[in-house]
């Protein structure tokens, strides 16, 4: 069963009744409003959080979801879709939820060669997401500078689990903010 | 041959400079461009003088347009040497190539065949060699 409700941005505690397993929709997510449809809290919260933790306007999905609207190619947009799901899920739990806001935007673009790129970008590391239309290239990296011991990393990011691999980045993201 | 310390990347239309200042990955892609020598390659002018950066930003398409209405990106050759030396020894390499009207342009160049999973890498590798973005006046 899926409930949506509403809190407004100071917070508001919620009734134990809502208290129901599934996944945290952003989509239609307003300035001062925040829509949750079924929100996994009895897993994903601590107790003192009974209150919502407060969501900004910031929201480090924003600049990619506006691509995502633009994606005319099916394959590419299955894939696109399936990869910021994968990143809102994880998102979605401790210890992200409570510092969603820190985290740097997820830039996207369409470059000419036909694929989309998702970034998550610093001046210290660069990790991105190529989304290919062949999705045995689609391929996930992470790049970093000296400082940070010039880490080179990168995978496929087809027939894995994706939000294993999106945790561990943002983990990665979390730990040098 | 001597090589200065930065090179110059223009940034074109679809390039766009994020809100925190940073040069999309993208905007180092290499041209699917095969040269008859095997390398494919990616534009850039050398930073031989200080009026390479304002040249670039004032260079024009063939129809009078500005080129790089995103700006340029310069970048460390000191970054790129340690690319090449931590992933792309063989991959990877660079050049002076001077064409009419322009003494400072080379190239990065790629060893064509290079997978496109790799060469993606190595772009955000150089995406991370940039130094500083200096926006176009035109915008």
């Amino acid at each position: 069963m899926i409930k949506t409700f509403q809190v407004s941005n100071s917070g508001q505690r919620l009734p134990q009744e809502n208290r129901i397993s599934g996944y945290l929709d952003l989509s239609s997510q307003e300035e001062k409003w925040i829509s949750y449809s079924s929100i996994s809290f009895n897993a994903q919260f601590t107790p003192q959080t009974n209150y919502v933790p407060v969501l900004s306007k910031r929201d480090t999905l924003e600049l990619a979801r506006n691509i995502i609207h633009k994606i005319t190619d099916s394959n590419l947009l299955q894939q696109a879709v399936k990869l910021l799901s994968a990143i809102q899920n994880v998102l979605n739990t401790q210890p992200f939820l409570n510092i969603i806001t820190c985290i740097p935007y997820l830039h996207a673009a369409t470059p000419e060669d036909g694929s989309v790129l998702f970034e998550w970008i610093s001046k210290d590391y660069r990790i991105g997401f190529h989304i290919e239309p062949n999705p045995q290239e689609s391929s996930w990296s992470l790049v970093t500078k000296e400082s940070l011991g010039e880490i080179i990393a990168y995978g496929s990011i087809t027939d894995i689990d994706l939000r294993k691999l999106v945790s561990w980045l943002l983990y990665f993201i979390i730990s040098y903010l | 041959m001597d090589y200065p310390d930065n090179c110059i990347r223009g940034l074109s239309k679809g390039c766009e400079i994020t809100v925190e200042g940073f040069a999309p990955e993208h905007a180092f892609y290499f041209d699917n461009v095969q040269r008859k020598d095997g390398w494919d390659e990616q534009s850039i002018n050398w930073e031989d003088d200080e009026s390479v950066i304002r040249f670039t930003l004032n260079q024009k398409k063939e129809n009078g347009d500005i080129k790089y209405v995103n700006g340029v990106a310069v970048i460390s050759r000191y970054n790129i040497d340690r690319l090449i030396d931590r992933m792309a020894k063989g991959l990877l390499r660079y050049e002076r190539k001077r064409i009419d009207g322009n003494r400072y342009h080379g190239n990065i160049l790629l060893k064509s065949g290079t997978s496109k999973k790799t060469m993606k890498i190595i772009a955000a590798g150089i995406s991370l060699s940039v130094e500083k973005i200096v926006p176009s006046t035109s915008t």
